[in-house]
């Protein structure tokens, strides 16, 4: 019997993000989603609970007013039960805070052996947020898994991709591993799977709920705009591919780079 | 002048990142795990070395490392800690900021001193924007992507500091049974001078011998967009770059049949020059490229190698 807990971001669709003329984006028409990645912690979730009998999944996630549309979308997929961190109060918080909160939920949850979450998010990609549980936790990370993850009782064995290439590991639960987008491919549930997950268990804990205490960011973020492009910009004319290829090859040469 | 906690894997790294903390005003100190030469550093700018010998940190594991990056913060009063980029640095950083309650900013891109405080600035929105992110503790934690900054000339004569690292660190709960290569190596993107990319605009497997073979007239190598190491599998990881692969700031990178997500374009955005390949005119990449051609990869790319032949026997 293993309770596996995957984190869920919901993250603006930063594809349809647009820049506005000051350079500051523009979020308004961007729509939510849930962060790409964390399907692929869902996905490892929900196919260790198909080789693991007794095996239940909890999506945790915190956010605002419509977070429960994300939630759903993970139910689908295969997710037992959904908690959602939602309270007024989690409007400034940094990655750090989110951390620690999520860590309590956890805590709270009780008799959870292992913690899945994405290496990074959509839209922020600090990566921060998987190590920040297990240090918050006191429990060990196996950062970056890519292949073979298993359990076997309550060891978890994986592959995870380092700088210098691949470990083997294994850890006694309880434990957190990130994963990387190559682990897997997230599943599409069916129509069936959809109409069932409305009726899935969904709890809401608030921050006093947490016993979260004052929350207290560590990171201020003045400013966000659009990087100003400084690229020449100079379109070769088209009609003639061959005489193209060699002006490009003579501009080239000219800048010093070949 | 305070001091600055510096640990990379690799000494090139932490060459790069001692530079980067001189010129930030702070005073590099540098935690070395393992054996090795510690002067390299010092001959490198840094002002002290601490050497850990804890076996703990044989397997340089995440849990032992944030102990002893904590405890070579205390040992020498520091103010940061700056580490590197890589899959390393990056799961350090996060712990140890838990561990010292210090606001952690994780790939910076810039970072500088600004009243007393040190400022940074990294991708943000899926790199959308740029985000100036400032710690508001009393300790910040950073990492740099690698070759981001220029190691100082090492200077042979320079005599400094070399202690050990004081304190217990945690033994790792992970275990490593067993440590092997990548699936395939020889390709080191991040220290080639050209990059050739490959995208969608590649009808199949077999086709990328264009890209190929113009990275080998070039003397460079070919990376891809992310739909190219992962849906088609034409080319494992290691030659995927963007946001979730790698980043490589080559003198040119010649984006071939690149639309320009957002996912890959940050990815390259260092890069000396970029040059775009593509059919639709209206591709994002053009946007952000040095010279472009609205044409067919499949003829563009032997043409270039032809020309590039001619103008290199020129």
């Amino acid at each position: 019997m293993v309770n596996i807990v995957t984190l869920v971001k919901q993250s603006p669709d930063v594809e349809a993000v647009r820049i506005g003329p000051n350079g500051a984006p523009d979020l308004s028409a961007a729509g939510l989603k849930v962060s790409d990645y964390d399907k692929n912690a869902v996905e490892a979730a929900v196919q260790l609970k198909e080789k693991n009998a007794g095996t239940k999944v909890f999506a945790l996630s915190l956010g605002g007013a419509k977070l429960e549309e994300s939630v759903k979308e993970v139910l689908a997929m295969g997710c037992d039960e959904a908690v959602m961190l939602t309270d007024a109060a989690f409007a400034h918080t940094d990655t750090a805070e989110k951390a620690r909160l999520l860590a309590l939920a956890v805590k709270k949850m009780g008799n959870v052996d292992l913690v899945i979450a994405a290496e990074e998010s959509l839209d922020s990609h600090s990566g921060q947020t998987g190590p920040r549980v297990a240090e918050e936790l006191g429990w060990p990370l196996v950062a970056y898994v890519t292949d073979n993850l298993r359990l076997e009782g309550k060891t978890l064995k994986a592959e995870r991709e380092v700088d210098e290439g691949i470990e083997e590991v294994e850890v006694a639960l309880p434990a957190v591993i990130t994963v990387l987008e190559s682990l897997n491919t997230p599943r599409l549930p069916a129509l069936m799977q959809i109409l069932q997950a409305k009726n899935k268990p969904k709890r809401t804990f608030s921050a006093a709920d947490l016993g979260a205490g004052e929350i207290k960011p560590t990171l201020a973020r003045p400013k966000s705009e659009a990087p100003k492009s400084d690229r020449k910009g100079i379109m070769l004319p088209n009609d003639n591919l061959e005489a193209a290829a060699e002006e490009l090859a003579k501009a080239l040469a000219k800048e010093g780079v070949i | 002048m305070a001091n600055a906690i510096v640990w990379a894997p690799e000494p090139r790294q932490a060459f790069e990142i001692i530079a980067k903390t001189k010129e930030l005003g702070l005073t590099p100190v540098v935690l070395h795990v393992g054996a090795g030469d510690a002067q390299a550093y010092i001959q490198h700018g840094a002002a002290k070395v601490l050497v850990a010998e804890q076996p703990n940190l044989k397997d340089i594991q995440a849990g032992p490392m944030t102990d002893a990056l904590a405890d070579a913060v205390k040992q020498v009063d520091a103010k940061a800690v700056f580490l590197s980029g890589g899959r390393r640095g990056k799961e350090i950083a996060p712990r140890l900021g838990v561990k010292l309650r210090a606001g952690v900013v994780t790939l910076a891109q810039k970072a500088r001193s600004e009243n007393g405080k040190l400022v940074f600035e990294r991708m943000f929105l899926g790199g959308k924007t740029l985000a100036t992110e400032v710690p508001q503790t009393d300790i910040a934690i950073a990492t740099f992507p690698a070759r981001l900054f220029e190691p100082l000339p090492a200077n042979p004569s320079v005599k400094g500091e070399v202690a050990k690292l004081a304190g217990d660190v945690r033994e790792s709960k992970v275990k490593v049974v067993a440590k092997k290569p990548r699936k395939e190596s020889g390709v080191n993107l991040e220290a080639a001078p050209i990059v050739v990319g490959a995208g969608r605009g590649f009808k199949s497997k077999d086709d990328l011998k264009l890209a190929f073979d113009l990275a080998a007239t070039l003397g460079g190598q070919v990376g891809c967009s992310r739909p190219l190491a992962t849906d088609l599998g034409w080319l494992t990881d290691e030659y995927w770059i963007g946001l979730s692969g790698k980043e490589v700031k080559p003198k040119v990178y010649i984006a071939a049949g690149i639309s320009g997500q957002i996912q890959h374009t940050t990815g390259i955005r260092n890069s000396k020059l970029i040059v775009a390949v593509n059919t639709n005119k209206d591709a994002p990449i053009f946007k952000m490229a040095d010279y472009g051609i609205v044409g067919d990869l499949y003829k563009v790319l032997p043409a270039l190698n032809n020309a590039v032949k001619k103008q290199k026997g020129a």
